[in-house]
Formats: structure tokens, sequence, C-alpha cells
């Protein structure tokens, strides 16, 4: 297919009279700006080459021109040698198409559903899908050559539609001559991988895990195989047990044979030794019969030496007692005279000490009376200081009396005193309303007011006062008649009687006649107070602990003196000098005698170191005296016991004579006894004791051995039955038929699955390695297109696919293998598009074909777009490939002839 | 005149654990009721005794169900019971079975276990035994050495001397190993060495005569599958002292222990296997030892499995013995398996391997065959998806 010239109108951007583009074969470079229209225009000539005219839906909505009106495509291209014009106008359900086919002068022209069927054939895609996520299957092998703006970096495959596959697959099997794989081959090695992966992993080791058969097999005969071995063992030791047993029974029949004659022999080699043995006991006894007699002889001898001896050393001591004797009397008399003159020195301390005994009486006598002078001054003040007391205390008692007797109280003489001011009050009232009388008399005369007489001389006057209608009168001469007439005198007047009465109660009370007298009797009252109070700060003077306490002092200093009065006398004694009375001389006289006494214990302590001294001598005269008398005593007593040893031993052995001869007749027998020693000694000397002994012993061993093992066998034995019988091992037999049975079963399995995994194995190995001969084949024609585009990009580098043509890896001498998307951006476009190029190559075999590429190397640097630039260049001899850019510099230097250099305007 | 019946190694409570599912404590049964057809066949033919020359017992550690079950069909046998302890139930040891409390217990009145080898005398029948118990497991030298022409002798009447033993007549591959003294060894010229009427002999499993008056009964219940006349018990009439004897063996066995050999190399021989195991007689109690070889088509291996799938189901037992049949696929087999691609080059390779000798080949054939297993699966598989799908 080659397309020669495309119109498109009305298509997006654009619009109204449309664009018009002749393509030439080969490569083909359409550049303008940004929306000049270049994606459109290749969207409008896919629409019109694989979508109808009578599209509805997004498909159609996508296509509508901005500025109004129906999208109108017309497309010329070639096809097998077939010329089509093509136009077609979307107009939804009254879209319009026409095809117009020329073969040669043939010329046909086909419209509606006919035309689009025809070019349906000739693009070799079919009806739309219905559904949408599959739109790409319908397209056919399009979607590989026809790459999308931004999407030069999807890998080539994902473009790949089942279609193009199969017709890929359909090429590579005409080049290589290889079908891949049969109908069902793939399930077939998966299954056979299957059988593989229950054996081994995937690195071919045998696998481990718990579920692997093989393994499962394994464990089984191992732990048959280990209870096998431990039954045998039990079986072992059971034939092992019954072997013993039936050799100790052997043992002991042996055993029970051989004793009574190890005892025979035993027994007869005692009886030798025993005989041995007695003789040497003989021996034995005529060497301690020897023993004794020398010891005899020796004894004997020496006992006649000692009695020698001894009468010698008697004869010593008795001179000695003679010596001792007489220095026991020598210390006997020096100790006799020295005691003689103690007494006198005894009677001097005597002496002393009576006379300070006197005189220490004296001292105390003269000490008492002191004490009972001193005391008898004391006794006076305190005896003066009582009667004081006592005094004073008698009239504070007396004035307290009266005190108390006193009628008139401080609260009544002031309530006295204002009842009297409340008469004088009253009777200044009184007197103020009553009538004022004065009487002048003018000679002498009597008068009388009422009934009240007076007599009056010349001259004299007397006053009244009448607040009650008085009479008055003078002499005989006249009656006066008075009559007050004061205001409210009745009032006043009782008043004054009411306040005389109360004042008159009042002095009762106090018994006082008049208020004077309270006043006085008051006053002598506070003068007897005062007085008490004087009286008491004297006696806390004379007493301040009080008259009782006085008394108790005084009667104390009384007993005081009496005691010191008998201490006095006590120390008295008939003879004595009359005491002075007086304290001072008293106390002078006992100074005195104080003296007296000291002079006189200093006395006394000379004598007595005297006598102690005397004593001291006395003491060591005895001392002197009594170990000579002790020696003397020795002496005396060793001389006795000498005497009486030698007594005992003349009586015991006899006299010195007799003696000496029993010396030499034990010393006879000592000789005799010795020469048959030596008689017995050449006797045993004949025979060996250690040997027989030692037989004996070795025959007695061996008895006591067969013995012990005789009882050891019979032990184990007896064990041995009751573990044999003990039933341990009942069903044993059984147990290990079964094991062995399950051990051979376990042991066959083991070998099966072994078998089995075997098989898998080289099945499954087998099989892909065939496989992948086989796809190493089938994919050469791919690679041998691919290669010499690749090497443009990277020398001797190599690019591996799979069976569904995804990309498996860039190979690149010094750098590895790198997976499709592990490559960068740039080298993804370019590796993807030398992808899709050689796989056009490999369609476009029978016939030319259009690739597309919308802006296809975005992110290839200029290094490499002039490298793809020439791959381009050498693809577009067998393939037509239309390329938008807009950036046509940097495809200049590929060298693309100028009629095929389309550029297209600004904005459309 | 006396009669009586020869049998030994009944080996009571051998375990059989070898055979899947019920098949051992079938065995184990059928020991037992050989027993009762002891006794029936004592009764039949009027028999006066029964002596069993050693292994009553499988072993001394039998289970004492065994003990006390021997007991009661041993109590069943009308007449007395003669027995002697053999290597599988020897003497000495102090846990022998017939010391047992169990078996002490349980012991009929009519059965006597002669453990000393000293003479047994029946008074009413004139017949004195003469028994060679085997006191331990491996008796060195002849074990009946002791019977001599003396030992029971009687001065007042001539008696019928049957002798009692358990071994081997022959010193069996010892003396090539340089042991000058075999054991459990049993004389064969005893009987006539010490004027036996009549030696009884156990140990062999298979029915034998050693010489006229010298026979081994065999064990009356086959125990294996190496055994060459098993299941006989021997009917011993003695006509008067000195007489040969007339010996007859009466069938008292139950099961068949069957050995069969095959080279399979195509559909033929597949069919004559086929029609032999079909005439099997009384395959329920017929144990089958199978051995296999040869190679076979695919088909007709998967027909051979069904066949013998099929003999398993009826028969006792199938044991299948042998290196087994190799699968070789045919060509269409291999058309079958792959028709092109990667799996077609995978089968030559594994076929032209297969072709060669060895573990090499055998795997080769066995990867063929798994790869057939697998394919027949996926057949299978997409079979079941349509009919799913067609229903």
């Amino acid at each position: 297919m080659r397309i020669e010239s495309v119109t498109v109108r009305r298509f997006q951007c654009i619009g109204d009279p449309g664009v018009t583009v002749e393509l030439g074969p080969g490569l083909n470079v359409i550049h303008g700006p940004n929306e000049a229209g270049k994606t459109t225009l290749l969207r409008a000539l896919q629409a019109g080459l694989t979508l109808k005219a009578t599209i509805t839906g997004k498909q159609r909505d996508a296509m509508a021109p901005r500025a109004g009106g129906h999208p109108e495509v017309e497309v010329a291209f070639d096809r097998g040698g077939t010329r089509y014009e093509l136009r077609k106008e979307f107009k939804k359900q009254n879209g319009k198409v026409e095809l117009v086919l020329a073969d040669g002068s043939d010329r046909r022209t086909l419209a509606g559903e006919e035309a689009e069927d025809a070019l349906r054939e000739a693009m070799g895609v079919r009806a739309t899908a219905r559904q949408p996520q599959r739109s790409q299957e319908h397209l056919g092998i399009w979607p590989l050559l026809w790459v999308e703006q931004g999407a030069s970096t999807d890998p080539p495959s994902e473009q790949l539609t089942e279609t193009a596959q199969s017709t890929l697959s359909q090429r590579l099997s005409e080049a290589s001559g290889q079908v891949l794989s049969g109908e069902g081959d793939e399930q077939l090695l998966e299954r056979a991988k299957e059988r593989y992966a229950r054996y081994y992993t995937e690195a071919g080791q045998e696998r481990t895990a718990a579920d692997s058969p093989l393994k499962q097999a394994r464990d089984r005969f191992k732990a048959a195989e280990t209870q096998l071995a431990q039954l045998r063992e039990q079986q072992r030791q059971h034939g092992a047990d019954v072997d013993e047993f039936a050799r100790l029974e052997r043992g002991i029949a042996d055993l029970e044979g051989q004793i009574p004659e190890l005892r025979r022999a035993r027994d007869e080699s005692k009886t030798q030794a025993d005989a041995i043995r007695s003789l040497k006991g003989e021996l034995e006894k005529a060497r301690q019969q020897l023993e004794t007699k020398r010891e005899e002889a020796k004894r004997l001898r020496e006992r006649a030496k000692n009695r020698e001896q001894k009468r010698a050393a008697l004869e010593k001591a008795r001179r000695d007692l003679e010596d001792k004797q007489e220095k026991s009397d020598h210390a006997k008399r020096t100790e006799q005279d020295h005691a003689s003159i103690r007494p006198t020195l005894a009677s001097a301390v005597e002496q002393a000490e009576s006379e300070r005994a006197r005189l220490k009486r004296q001292i105390q006598r003269i000490e008492a009376h002191v004490s009972l002078l001193r005391e008898q001054g004391e006794l006076e003040q305190l005896e003066r200081q009582l009667r004081e007391a006592r005094t004073l205390h008698e009239r504070i008692v007396e004035l307290k009396g009266k005190v108390e007797a006193s009628p008139v109280t401080e609260k009544r003489l002031e309530e006295i005193e204002k009842l009297a001011r409340r008469v004088s009050d009253a009777r200044v009232a009184l007197e103020a309303a009553s009538a004022g009388i004065e009487v002048r008399a003018k000679q002498g005369i009597r008068i009388a007011v009422d009934g009240t007489a007076e007599e009056l001389e010349s001259g004299a006057r007397s006053r009244h006062t009448a607040a009650e209608p008085s009479t008055v009168e003078v002499g005989d001469v006249a009656e006066v008649h008075v009559t007050p007439g004061g205001e409210g005198l009745a009032e006043r007047r009782e008043e004054l009687g009411e306040a005389e009465t109360r004042l008159g109660e009042a002095l009762e009370r106090a018994q006082a006649a008049t208020v004077q007298e309270a006043r006085d009797a008051a006053g002598e009252r506070r003068g007897w107070e005062q007085q008490i109070a004087t009286d008491q700060r004297l006696l806390q003077t004379h007493a301040p602990e009080g008259i009782e306490r006085l008394e108790s002092l005084a009667s104390a200093t009384r007993s005081r003196i009496d005691s010191h009065a008998a201490q006095r006398d006590r120390f008295t004694q008939p003879d004595d000098d009359a005491l002075p009375e007086e304290r001072a001389e008293a106390e002078r006289w006992r100074d005195a005698v104080a003296e007296e006494l000291e002079s006189v214990e200093n006395r006394l302590e000379d004598e007595r170191q005297k006598l102690a001294a005397h004593d001291e001598q006395a003491e060591r005269n005895r001392s002197t005296r009594q170990l000579a008398e002790q020696a003397r005593d020795q002496v005396q007593e060793d001389l006795r016991k000498r005497e009486q040893e030698l007594e005992r031993e003349e009586k015991r052995d006899g006299t010195d004579e007799a003696l000496e001869e029993a010396a030499a007749e034990s010393e006879r027998n000592r000789d005799e006894q010795a020469r048959k020693v030596e008689r017995r000694e050449a006797e045993l000397a004949e025979k060996n004791l250690e040997q027989a002994e030692a037989e004996e012993e070795r025959a007695g061993q061996a008895l006591e051995t067969a013995q012990q093992e005789l009882s050891t066998k019979r032990g184990n034995r007896q064990t041995l039955a009751e573990r044999l019988s003990a039933g341990e091992r009942i069903g044993l037999h059984e147990k290990l038929d079964a094991t062995a049975a399950e051990h051979e079963t376990a042991r066959s399995a083991v070998e099966a699955e072994e078998r089995r995994a075997t098989a898998s194995r080289l099945l499954y190995e087998t099989l892909a390695a065939c496989r992948d001969e086989a796809r190493s084949a089938y994919l050469g024609p791919l690679r041998e297109e691919v290669q010499p585009l690749l090497s443009r990009l990277f020398p001797a580098a190599s690019l591996g696919f799979d069976e569904s043509f995804q990309v498996t890896g860039l190979d690149r001498p010094g750098s590895g293998a790198d997976g499709f998307h592990d490559l960068s951006e740039g080298a993804r476009e370019q590796v993807g598009l030398v992808g899709r190029l050689a796989m056009a190559r490999l369609l476009a075999r029978d016939e030319p074909l259009a690739v597309m590429l919308d802006d296809a190397l975005v992110s290839t640097d200029g290094e490499r777009l002039d490298r793809m630039g020439a791959i381009l260049q050498q693809c577009a001899r067998d393939l037509q490939v239309i390329l938008t850019t807009c950036h046509w510099e940097r495809y200049r230097r590929i060298g693309v002839p100028s009629e095929q250099i389309i550029e297209l305007g600004g904005p459309a | 005149m006396i009669r009586f019946l020869h049998t030994a190694d009944l080996q009571l409570g051998k375990p059989f654990h070898g055979f899947e599912g019920d098949t051992g404590a079938h065995l184990r049964e059928l020991r037992f009721a050989a027993i009762d057809r002891l006794a029936e066949a004592a009764r039949e033919r009027e028999v006066n005794f029964v002596v069993v020359a050693g292994d009553l017992f499988d072993a001394n550690t039998v289970e004492d169900r065994v003990v006390g079950q021997a007991c009661e069909r041993l109590g069943r046998i009308e007449v007395p019971v003669l027995v002697i302890p053999g290597n599988h139930d020897h003497s000495a040891a102090p846990d022998c079975v017939y010391r047992r409390k169990r078996f002490v217990d349980d012991k009929p009145a009519n059965v006597v276990v002669l453990e000393e080898p000293e003479p047994y005398t029946l008074p009413d029948l004139a017949t004195v035994i003469l028994p060679a118990p085997l006191r331990r497991r491996h008796e060195v030298g002849d074990t009946t050495a002791h019977i001599t022409s003396d030992l029971g002798a009687s001065e007042e009447k001539p008696l019928f001397r049957v002798g009692l033993a358990h071994g081997s007549v022959a010193s069996f591959g010892d003396a090539e190993q340089g042991e000058s003294e075999a054991t459990n060894y049993v004389d064969p010229g005893r009987a006539e060495s010490a004027h036996l009427d009549y030696l009884a002999l156990g140990d062999w499993h298979s029915k034998r005569e050693v010489t006229a008056r010298t026979w081994y009964s065999g064990t009356p219940e086959p125990t294996g599958f190496a055994e060459s006349d098993p299941g006989h018990a021997l009917l011993v009439t003695l006509s008067e002292p000195g007489a040969e004897p007339g010996v007859e063996a009466v069938p008292v066995g139950t099961a068949r222990w069957l050995e069969h050999e095959v080279e399979l190399t195509g559909p033929d021989d597949v069919e004559r296997l086929e029609s032999w195991l079909e005439g099997i007689d009384r395959p329920e109690e017929t144990l089958l030892r199978l051995a296999l070889t040869g190679s076979l088509s695919l088909a007709e291996r998967d027909h051979l499995e069904d066949m013998l799938e099929s003999a398993e189901a009826r028969l006792r037992y199938l044991e299948r013995a042998g290196a087994g049949v190799v699968a070789a696929p045919t060509e269409e087999e291999i058309d079958e398996l792959a028709t092109g691609g990667y799996v077609k080059t995978a089968v030559d390779r594994l076929r032209e391997r297969a072709s060669g000798g060895g573990d090499e080949a055998r795997a080769a054939a066995d990867a063929l065959e798994l790869l057939h297993q697998l394919k027949v699966q996926d057949q299978e598989a997409a079979r079941a998806d349509t009919k799913r799908g067609s229903a």
C-alpha cells in the first residue's frame, strides 16, 4: 500500500478549504509549527481508511470541525497494483462514501456499503468492534505501523493485535520453515513442568518441602529403616539373652561340678598349714619361757646388787639425821629468844592506844557540850521570836473580833450619810415652807412653844419654825397661834418624817445614836483594820513560816539539846573535870585536847611499826625453824623407810647370803631353757610355713572365686530368666515382620518415586530444550530484520524477542542485557521503533506498507536522531514512511527529496 | 497296627504383614483352620495319635491370643497330640512359649509337649515315641544323636518305635563355608540305625520322602511362594513293629501360592496372559506372584494395566515382580503425542534414548510414558471441557 494523496476538510482544527498533501514513496516528512494540523491530518487519513462514513457516537464526535459542517476526507492510494480513490463525508447516518478502483484501464466506482466493504478488504480491517475496549483488534496490523503521538516509547508488542501477531507468525514460519509448536504443546509443557515441580526446584535441585512425594517417600523409608533397626536390635538382644542364658546354664553346671574338688583341696592345704602353725606355736612358747627365765636371773642378780647399795645408803642417812637435828635445835632457840621481847613492845602500843581512846572520848564529850551550848543559844532566840509572834497573833485575833463585832460597816455608814443628807435636805425644804417664829424677849420671860417652855432673858431671842399650826405662849401674857401657810407643807413634813424614820432605822442598825457616832465607830473600825495589817506584817517577819513551824523548830532544837546532853553525859566519866559553861571557853578546850590527840596518835603509829617489825622477824624465825624441822623429819622418814625396806627385802629374799644363792640358781635355769629353744628352731627350719599358707590361701580363694562365680551366674540366670519370661518381647516377631514389610514397601515407593522424578525431569528438560531451540530458529528471520537496523544504533548489540514478539531485552556488549522497561526513554523510543520497523518489513515482504510516525522521536538526541534518520531511510526502500514533526531542521540532514517535504502553515 | 497323622511347621502366629489389606489376617487365620482340618482328618481316618514335628508356633514371642487359639483348636483333636519344640519355638529359653502361663493354663489334656529327649511311651498302643526336641534355635551337631537302638527298647515285647525330629537332613552350604558341623542336623540314616519304624521330620515346608521310613510332612498350610509341595499331612500306618510304613498324603491346605513369569512382546502375549489369569481356580484363595518383562505399545500397556487391576480385584493377592513391562510407543502413538512443533522433536529424542539400554533408556521410556499420560489427561480435560461446553 502506498498513499499518494490526502485531502482533509472540516476535520477538527482543519477547516475549509482544507489541506491537501501529495505523498511520494519512501520517506515523507510533514512539518509545521504546533497546531498546524499535522496530527489531525494523520488522524483524518486513518479515519478515512478505517472508519465508516456513517459512523456516529464518540468517534464521529471527535472528528467534529471547529467551524461546523461535516468532515470530509479524500485519499488516493495504491494497493496490489490497484489505485483506490476514496472520498468520505462523515455525516453520521447520512455519511457518504465513494470509492473508485482503477486497475489499469478498468475503472469501477463503488458507493455505500459496497464501497466500505471493498475498502476494508483492501485495508485488511474488520468492521468496528462492538466492544470499544477491543478497539484496536479490528484494525489488523495497522496499530503496529501507525505510531500515535506520545506512544513512541511503548513496546511494539503493545500495539500488536492478534491479527498482526498471527500474520507475523505466519511470515516467520514461512521464512524459517519452523513450526514453533503444535496444538496444545504449551499446555503439555506446562503439565510436564508441573510434574517436574513436584520433585525439583526451579534451580533443578531436588525439593525438600514436606509436600514433595520423593521427600515423603524417603522420610517414610527412613522411619521404617530406623524402626526396623530398633526392632532388629531388640531381636538381636533377645537372641543374645537366650544364648547368654544357655551359656550361664553350662557355666553353672561346670562350677557345680568343680566346687567339691576345690573344697577338698582347700581342706587338705589347711591341715598341712595347721601342723606347721602348731609347731611354730610351741617354739614361740619356749622362746617366751626363755625370756621369762632370763628376766628372772637378771632380776635376782640385780636384787643382790641392790641389797649392798641400800645398806651403804642407810648408814649415810643416819649421819645426815644427826646433822639435821642439830640445825633444828639451833633455830628453835633463836626463835624463843626473839619472842621474849615482844610483850614490852606490845604494852607500849597498848598504852598509846589507851591514851588515844581517852583523848578521843574527851573530844567527843567536849564536842557534844559545845553543840549543846550552841543549840541552847539558838533555842533562846527562837523562844523570843515565838513569844513576840504569839502576842501579835493574839492581838490580830482580838482586833479581827472587834472588826467583826462592829456594826458600822463602810456600807452602812455610806447609807447613813446618804439618809442624813436626805433628812437635812427635807428639813431645809420644810423650814423653807414653814413659818418662822422669832421671839425676842424684851424682858426675861418664859415662853412656851407648843407646850415647850423656855426662859428667855431680856434681849434673847428664840427662833422657831412652825410647820403646823403652833401655839406660842408668851408667859402668861400671850398666846400666839401660828398657822404656817407654806405650799406643800404637809408633804414636806411627811417627807421629813419618813427621812428621819429611815435614818433612825439605819442608825439603829448601826447601833449608833447619831450620825456622828456612826462616823466615829466606822473610823475606829478602820483603825483596827490598819492595826491588823501592821501586826500581820510583823508576824510575817517573826514567823515567816508560821508559828507552828517556829514551835516545831524550837521543839527540834530542844530535842537536839537533849541529845547533845545525853551524848556528853555518855562520854563523861566521874572523875572528869567540870566543863566550862562558856561556849568559847569550851571550844578552846576542845582544840587543846585535839592537839594532844594528834601527838598521841603519832606515838601510837611508831610503837605499832616497831611491833610489826618484831612480828615479821618472829615469822622468819618460825619459818627457819620449821624448815629445819622438816629437813630433819624428812631425813628421819627416809631413814625409817630404808630400814623398813631392807627389813621387807630380807623377809622376802632372805638374808644377803640366801639372795646370792638364789641368783646363781636362776642363771643356771636360764641357760638350760636357751638350749631347748635352739633344738626347736632347728626342727622348724625344715618346714616352709609360708609356702603352706600360700597354698592354703590359693585353694581357699579358688573355692571362694568359684562359689562367687556360681552365685553371680545363678543371680544372672535368675535375672535373665525373669526378663525373658516377663513377656516383654511377646509380639516382637510380629512387629518385626510388619516393619520389614513396611520397610520393603517404603523402599519400593522410594524407587518408584525416584523413577517418576527422573522421568519427569527428563521429560521436562527435553521438552524445554526442544522448545528453546525451536523458538530460537523460529525467531531467526525477525532477528535478521532487526539486526542491521539495530547495529546502526548500537553496534554489536542484539535484541531478544519471545514467541509473542515481546522485547525480552537489549543485550549490549559492555553493559549486559537490559529489559525493555529498564531502558531510558530515548532508548525505548529508538528500540521500539526499530522493532516496529523490523516487524513492518517482515509484514511488507509482499507489498509495501504505509508507516505513520506522529512525532515519534521526541526523546531522541541529535546523534541518535541522525542514526534513526539513516534507519528510516533504509526502511523507506520497502515501506512508505509518513513522519510528522515540528522540528524539521532536525531531519534536514536525513536527505529527503524536496517534493516529499510538506510544510503545513500556521494554525489552520 | 497303629495309624497316626504326621504334621509339622504349623507356625501359628506367622504374621504375614507384607500383604496389603486383610490378606495378612486371612493367612493368619488359615493356619488355625489347618488344625481343624487335621482334626477332621484324624477323625475320618481313625488315627491313634498325631505327631507335630516342631514349629507348632512361629516364635516363642507370639501373642497370647495365638497361644490361646492354638490350645482351643488343638483340644478339638480327639486323640493325643505329641509335640516337639522346633527351631521357631525351641525350648531352652526361659520365655519358651510352652512354659508360658497362657499355654500352661490353656493346654488341652490331649496335648503332650516333649521337651526332653527322653522316650515317651503310649502303653495302650505298644508305641514309644523317641523325640529330638530342639532346645536352641541352632543346635550344633546331629539332634538325633541320642536316639540309638537301645533308647526306649523294651525287654518284654516289641514296640512301635516312632522318632520325632526337627531339622535338616543335609548340611546346606555349611560345608562350603568350611564349617564342619551343620546346625539342627538330622542324620538321614537315623531311622535305620536306631531301628525306628518311622522318623517324622519337620522344618521343610514341602512334603518330602527322605527314605522309606523318614519323611518330611511339609507344612499343612502353605506359607510362601517358594514351597514346592506344601499343604499336606501324612497319614502313617504301621502294621507291626519293623514293617515298612504306609505313608499317604492327606491334603489339608487352603491357600495357593502361585509364581508366574511371562515375557510380553505383543498383543498375543497379553491375550494369553489374560486367559491364564481368568483360568485360575479358586482365585479368592490364590496368592499370585507375577513377574512380567518385555515391552508393549502404550495402548497395550494400558490394556495390560486394566487387566492386572481386574486380576488384583479377583485374587486374594497379586504381587508384581520382575523388571516390569517397558513402554514402547508405536509410530502412530508417537504421532498422536505430537504432530509437529517442539514436542515432536522432544518425543523423537526420547525415543532414540529409549531404544538404547540401561537406566537411561528406561528413564527415557518412563518419560515418554509420562508424556503419554499427560497427553491423555489433557485430552480428557479437553473432552470434559467440550462436554461442559455442549451441555
